[in-house]
């Protein structure tokens, strides 16, 4: 009995001494982001800009490692299997930490599980875009107009069955009362090709590759499909405002760690990370990609994410969009 | 007069001191990594494009360009020497590239190689400056049912230009189809042949295959006959070839020119299509069709000028339209971004000098790399001398290296060795390669794009045919595949009769 007692004090006094030692020395050697997407893209883009910011805040360079594949899935499995110490950390999507649980059955992971949120970067809505020379509509509204008076569906282009483009594009069938025939694509890029070759009707477009074939003349903005105006094309409305109620869809990014990490190091990393994105340049950079800022308070983080997977499972299951 | 203007302003762009110093880094580093087994442009340029952040985007961008091209060229040399297609683009010329060196005219290949490269790179860089921006509305015409066409005549291209047997490639075809259609299906999310692997999901690798049907396969075959492979070491003949060898090249260079030109601007599998379209229109046209698959020079000269015309016209949909047309391009999108640039039809009025200064630049990359790769030639023939048993263990630690470094998947190392056995076996019974690599990139895209026409169409079936340019590549398709089914039929049916 005293002997455990022993023990158990002896544990507790080198736990109490290695913990603040933990924060304070925290950390000593380079710091991975997970980015479960490739190079080149929105979430590398801006994985790699926190990652710049936060290898200065922290005084240890951290590594930006692209694991992609199955919709974030590879990259988020990894992040999730390693030690709970604050080394790795993962850059999480509205599709990896919200839907892709309801998309996949065999996810071996439960992502609200399996990390602790420490802060969000930033939100990027679709734009909802048509080809002016095949379809001279200026509104979301002409635009269900004109899908009642055709003779056959209209189509809408994706990036792919689950991806937010898909998901954006059911929400206007169901809010605008018709039917749209879904076509997906490989990217956003062969989607974008078939829309201006007069293909398909719409496509919701990712707010960066929309935004230089709006400014083209290429397509035509109808709406974004967030809550309030984007700051990046404040002249188009939003989808509420056209007259689709509680219609509301941004793809958001935040900063994620393992659960189970140490508490002093989350809270150091999440702060530090909330002065990043409040940063003029950083928003500055944000902006110029197409994505706003976003800003939640770490302790929000959990119940936000919750109402957000909540929500997208709903559609998910009421569209019967699956993947596997 | 414009376009001579912007010629101009692109070239003082590209002649700053810093710049052709990028320049030809990018050249060096795309050759060597070309050369590398497994290690492609789209890895590397994916490992250095946060490197780029630092530089100017001219900069950044012409070293990039240059890494791809310069990809192009180094990953010939080694289908050329080792029978390794590094790139989808190379797999046809492994196919007598590495015949020739087998036959001791390793040297005449790669000289055909590099001058049959430089001049379709020259002619596609003029393709881009001056007809770049109308040319692109060649991309828009493509709609679902022409590229389902255009799949399908590529995949009965495979079958066709296989040398042996015909029963065979169609199997070793439609194995390859197979292989593409694992992964997530696009058009309902279902998951196939995944077997619950995440790792699955977005289908196997091109790369995982190609080193594995070709280079361990390979591999495991030459160790197999260690004795007839240093004798074909020993002899590296025609080091520098002489014009009348040279000459029988010219015609090939400007059939590919002009196909790989084309080509190249459709999204998708430009480049792969060029190299495959342009084999097999020398192997049609030829005097002797039967030379191919044993070494004939046509069939080296042309794909590689195809494929080096359309690495350059691919360019055209990025630069013009801001649409990448494959995955190199996506990562090209990626570096313009990071420098606060938006592709799109808007890049080449509001960055003249970033648009102009990167056409000249790859054509002084491409001139470059000519300077580099013909007194090189010398080099890479000695390099086959070295005895094999100290060269196999190299190149099997850079293929799990190159499969390694695309998505960091040991996954990806076993799928390789598991191929390397199917391509070792593919040997013994000699079925070949190529047609399965085709199936493999061709196959999916040809299901993707029929379903897509299918939704779009609602179902009619009669656009395949009633869109004029997908009727005439459908007849093209069929045309050729009776062209020859007939010759072999014909035989059989002389042979009863004599019966």
């Amino acid at each position: 009995m005293i002997r455990s007692l022993f023990t158990t004090l002896v544990a507790l006094a080198v736990c109490a001494g290695i913990m603040p030692a933990h924060a304070q020395t925290y950390p000593t050697k380079p710091v991975t982001l997970v980015v479960p997407f490739p190079s080149g893209g929105v979430t590398d883009i801006l994985g790699r800009l926190v990652a710049e910011r936060l290898s200065g805040a922290l005084g240890q360079k951290v590594v930006v490692e692209n694991r992609a594949g199955a919709g974030g899935n590879v990259g988020m499995i990894a992040a999730a299997n390693v030690p709970a110490d604050g080394y790795t950390l993962f850059l999480g999507t509205m599709g990896t930490n919200a839907i892709n649980a309801s998309l996949y059955r065999d996810l071996p992971i439960k992502p609200a599980e399996a990390f602790a949120p420490l802060a969000m970067v930033a939100t990027l809505p679709n734009v909802l875009v048509v080809n002016p020379r095949t379809h001279d509509i200026r509104t979301a509204a002409e635009l269900i107009a004109a899908a009642k008076k055709a003779s056959r569906p209209l189509t809408y282009g994706s990036f792919g069955n689950g991806s937010s483009a898909h998901i954006s594009g059911a929400l206007l069938a169901v809010g605008g009362g018709v039917s749209l025939n879904h076509v997906p694509f490989r990217g956003s890029g062969p989607a974008m090709t078939s829309l201006i070759g007069g293909e398909i009707d719409l496509m919701f477009d990712s707010m960066p590759t929309a935004l230089p074939q709006v400014k083209g003349g290429a397509v035509r903005a109808l709406a974004v499909t967030s809550a309030n105006r984007s700051s990046i094309m404040p002249d188009v409305p939003t989808m509420q405002e056209a007259g689709f109620k509680g219609y509301d869809l941004s793809v958001w990014f935040g900063v994620f760690a393992r659960s189970g990490t140490p508490k002093p190091i989350l809270d150091r990393l999440a702060t530090e990370i909330q002065k990043i994105v409040a940063q003029p340049d950083v928003q500055a950079r944000m902006r110029s990609l197409g994505a706003d800022p976003f800003i939640v308070p770490t302790a929000d983080m959990p119940a936000f994410i919750a109402r957000e997977a909540q929500r997208w499972a709903k559609v998910v299951a009421d569209n019967r969009i699956s993947l596997d | 007069m414009d376009a001579l203007a912007n010629i101009a302003l692109g070239f003082s762009v590209a002649f700053t001191p810093a710049n052709l110093a990028y320049c030809l880094l990018g050249c060096l580093v795309g050759t060597l990594i070309g050369v590398l087994p497994g290690i492609g442009p789209v890895a590397t340029i994916a490992i250095l494009l946060p490197q780029t952040f630092s530089l100017a985007p001219e900069s950044a961008l012409i070293m990039l360009a240059g890494i791809y091209y310069g990809a192009q060229y180094g990953g010939s040399t080694t289908a050329i020497l080792a029978n390794m297609p590094g790139e989808t683009s190379s797999v046809v010329t492994c196919l007598d590239g590495h015949k020739m060196a087998r036959k001791g005219e390793a040297g005449l290949a790669l000289a055909v190689v590099a001058l049959g490269s430089f001049f379709a790179g020259t002619v596609a860089n003029l393709v881009v400056a001056l007809a770049g921006p109308p040319l692109s509305a060649l991309a828009y015409s493509f709609g679902q049912a022409e590229y389902f066409a255009l799949m399908t005549l590529g995949l009965v291209a495979a079958v066709v230009l296989a040398s042996g047997d015909l029963v065979k490639a169609i199997g070793m075809a439609m194995i390859g189809v197979v292989l593409g259609l694992v992964g997530t299906d696009v058009n309902t999310g279902a998951q196939r042949f995944t077997f619950g692997l995440f790792e699955l999901a977005d289908g196997i690798g091109f790369l995982v295959i190609a080193m594995g049907v070709f280079g361990l396969g390979e591999i495991v075959a030459n160790l197999e006959q260690g004795a007839d492979r240093e004798v074909f070491a020993k002899a590296p003949r025609g080091l520098l070839p002489p014009w009348r060898k040279l000459k029988r090249a010219v015609p090939s260079v400007l059939r590919g020119t002009v196909l790989g030109s084309l080509l190249g601007i459709l999204p998708g599998g430009g480049a792969v299509l060029a190299s495959f379209a342009s084999y097999m229109l020398e192997k049609r046209i030829a005097k002797g069709p039967e030379r191919f698959g044993h070494g004939a020079i046509e069939g080296v000269a042309a794909p590689e000028s195809a494929n080096n015309a359309a690495a350059q016209t691919s360019f055209i949909p990025l630069l013009t339209l801001g649409i990448p047309p494959n995955a190199v391009m996506a990562l090209m999108v990626g570096a313009l971004t990071i420098h606060n640039i938006q592709p799109g039809p808007g890049v080449m009025a509001a960055n003249p000098a970033l648009f102009w200064g990167m056409i000249a630049s790859m054509w002084i990359g491409n001139l470059m790399l000519l300077i580099l790769n013909l007194p090189l030639v010398g080099l890479w023939v000695r390099l086959i001398a070295i005895p094999y048993r100290l060269i196999f263990p190299a190149i099997l630690v850079f293929c799990a290296i190159g499969v390694y470094s695309v998505s960091l998947s040991t996954t990806d190392i076993v799928l390789t060795a598991a191929f390397g056995l199917i391509g070792y076996f593919g040997r013994k019974l000699e079925c070949e390669g190529a047609p399965l690599l085709l199936g493999f990139v061709l196959g999916p895209m040809m299901e993707e794009s029929l379903r897509r026409a299918m939704v779009l169409s609602g179902g009619d079936a009669t656009v395949l045919v009633t869109r004029p340019i997908s009727a005439i590549l459908l007849l093209l398709a069929l045309g050729l595949l009776a062209a020859t089914i007939l010759p072999t039929v014909n035989t059989k049916r002389r042979g009863i009769f004599a019966e």
